[in-house]
């Protein structure tokens, strides 16, 4: 089976999960970003060019969804895919703790990525309170929800060499 | 080994491609930028509104078990016996009084805004909120009235309390509202006592700040905020919020001031948008 349908599909589900369901689950006010969450599920099953690729088409989803300029987590996205991909090929993993792992740095560097392109443009708040106020919080949200859905997700997408547990999945 | 050989595969970069996905995010930037509102970005963000919205509403629709789950742990305080004895006594007369109870609020809530739109004197039309913030950094609601309602782009959203935000994009049947908590939000208000124009900007924290007070004119806590009407953007008088808090450092230039909004902007369920205000652009920091 072609693996960009179930990529696309992927990705089309989060960006309406994102605009759906994604608000209500915010905890003190930070918003699960669930099309992030596939794309690293996405780069670490398929590798960096489907990383790259996904995360500049899930950044721009990201970015016309919300109200901001439009690019700047396309832009974040892409290179965290992209790096993300190369991570997890270069990284023999057997197990839950890797992938898990690399999410929460994934996530915590795009976070990072993200205000600081923010601040660069002139927008965004204060980027040292924004440190601890969303984006890591946003980091250990994202690691909590990768250890839930990350199995989910990688099934799905890795439909091509089916594994028949989860820890084979990692 | 066949796995081995595989993941090597994958792990093989192209340099190229991730230049090239840079390149093509930072055009996108670009012209984000330098295209204007009527734009085909912009238009792709105005479709994607239109798209959204069912989805948007579906899912306000479905989470209300969950946001029940919610209130419900939060009241576990009551013992599991009395829950129990009184359980299968009032469980018809709660399923009515959840529903009389609704209207009530809903009525309280709406006779509320017309009260307050009625003492501003402004020509309102009234929405419910379909969608909530998607975003961490962003602060922004979806409404269900769009052009079709007579909305317009860049006009003022208020509520019981206040102040709620602005028009940011908009549709025949929604819209989307920047809210004054967002931190690309700046809103020109006046201290009601001393009189002095200031910005009140939103800030992720949660907080709103008012910035370049005089610091003559520095309110003290419980100052009341109003929009003073300048930029056009939002009509005069609007209240913006309170005080909570001012600090100042001698070396400091204008003093930190902290405002609470009197909306709860989380919790808003019904908002009215202020009609005829004058367009603006929906870039960020638009405001005023």
């Amino acid at each position: 089976m072609n693996k960009a349908f179930p990529a696309a599909l992927a990705l089309v589900v989060a960006a309406i999960l994102q605009v759906s369901i994604a608000p209500h689950l915010a905890v003190f006010g930070v918003v699960p970003n669930i099309l992030f969450l596939v794309v690293v599920t996405l780069a670490f099953v398929q590798g960096p060019v489907a990383g790259g690729v996904s995360g500049l088409i899930g950044g721009l989803l990201f970015d016309l969804i919300g109200t901001s300029i439009v690019g700047p987590y396309a832009l974040v996205l892409s290179v965290v895919g992209y790096t993300t991909g190369m991570l997890s090929a270069n990284l023999f993993a057997e197990g839950w703790i890797l992938p898990v792992t690399i999410v929460a740095v994934a996530s915590l560097s795009a976070e990072l990525a993200y205000g600081i392109v923010l601040a660069v443009l002139g927008l965004g708040g204060t980027f040292w309170r924004d440190v601890l106020t969303v984006m890591i919080p946003s980091a250990v949200y994202h690691t909590v929800l990768a250890v839930l859905a990350y199995p989910w997700l990688a099934r799905y997408l890795r439909a091509d060499r089916p594994m028949r547990s989860f820890r084979r999945l990692a | 080994m066949k796995r081995l050989e595989i993941d090597t595969r994958r792990g093989a970069g192209r340099p190229v491609l991730l230049v090239g996905l840079v390149v093509a995010a930072l055009i996108l930037t670009t012209l984000w930028y330098r295209e204007g509102d009527s734009g085909p970005l912009h238009a792709v963000r105005r479709g994607i509104v239109t798209v959204s919205q069912p989805f948007a509403a579906a899912g306000t629709f479905v989470t209300i078990p969950l946001r029940g789950l919610g209130n419900w742990l939060g009241g576990l305080g009551t013992s599991r016996s009395d829950y129990d004895a009184l359980k299968a006594q009032n469980l018809e007369l709660k399923q009515r009084l959840a529903g009389l109870e609704e209207a009530k609020l809903e009525n309280e809530r709406i006779r509320a805004l017309v009260d307050f739109a009625k003492t501003q004197d402004l020509k309102t039309v009234g929405a419910g909120v379909i969608g909530r913030p998607t975003d961490s950094r962003q602060r922004s609601i979806m409404i269900d009235r769009g052009t079709g309602g007579g909305v317009k782009l860049g006009d003022a959203v208020i509520a019981a309390g206040g102040l709620v935000g602005q028009v940011v994009e908009v549709t025949p049947w929604a819209a989307r509202v920047r809210l004054i908590t967002d931190s690309d939000s700046g809103v020109a208000v006046l201290v009601q006592r001393t009189r002095a124009n200031g910005i009140v900007r939103g800030s992720i924290q949660g907080p709103l700040q008012l910035e370049f007070v005089d610091k003559a004119l520095a309110p003290v806590r419980g100052d009341v905020l109003l929009t003073s009407g300048l930029g056009g953007v939002y009509p005069k008088d609007i209240v913006v919020g309170e005080v909570t808090d001012v600090s100042s450092q001698q070396v400091d230039l204008f003093p930190t001031i902290t405002v609470a909004s009197r909306v709860d902007i989380d919790r808003i369920e019904e908002v009215l948008v202020i009609l005829g205000a004058s367009p603006t652009s929906s870039q960020p920091g638009g405001g005023e």
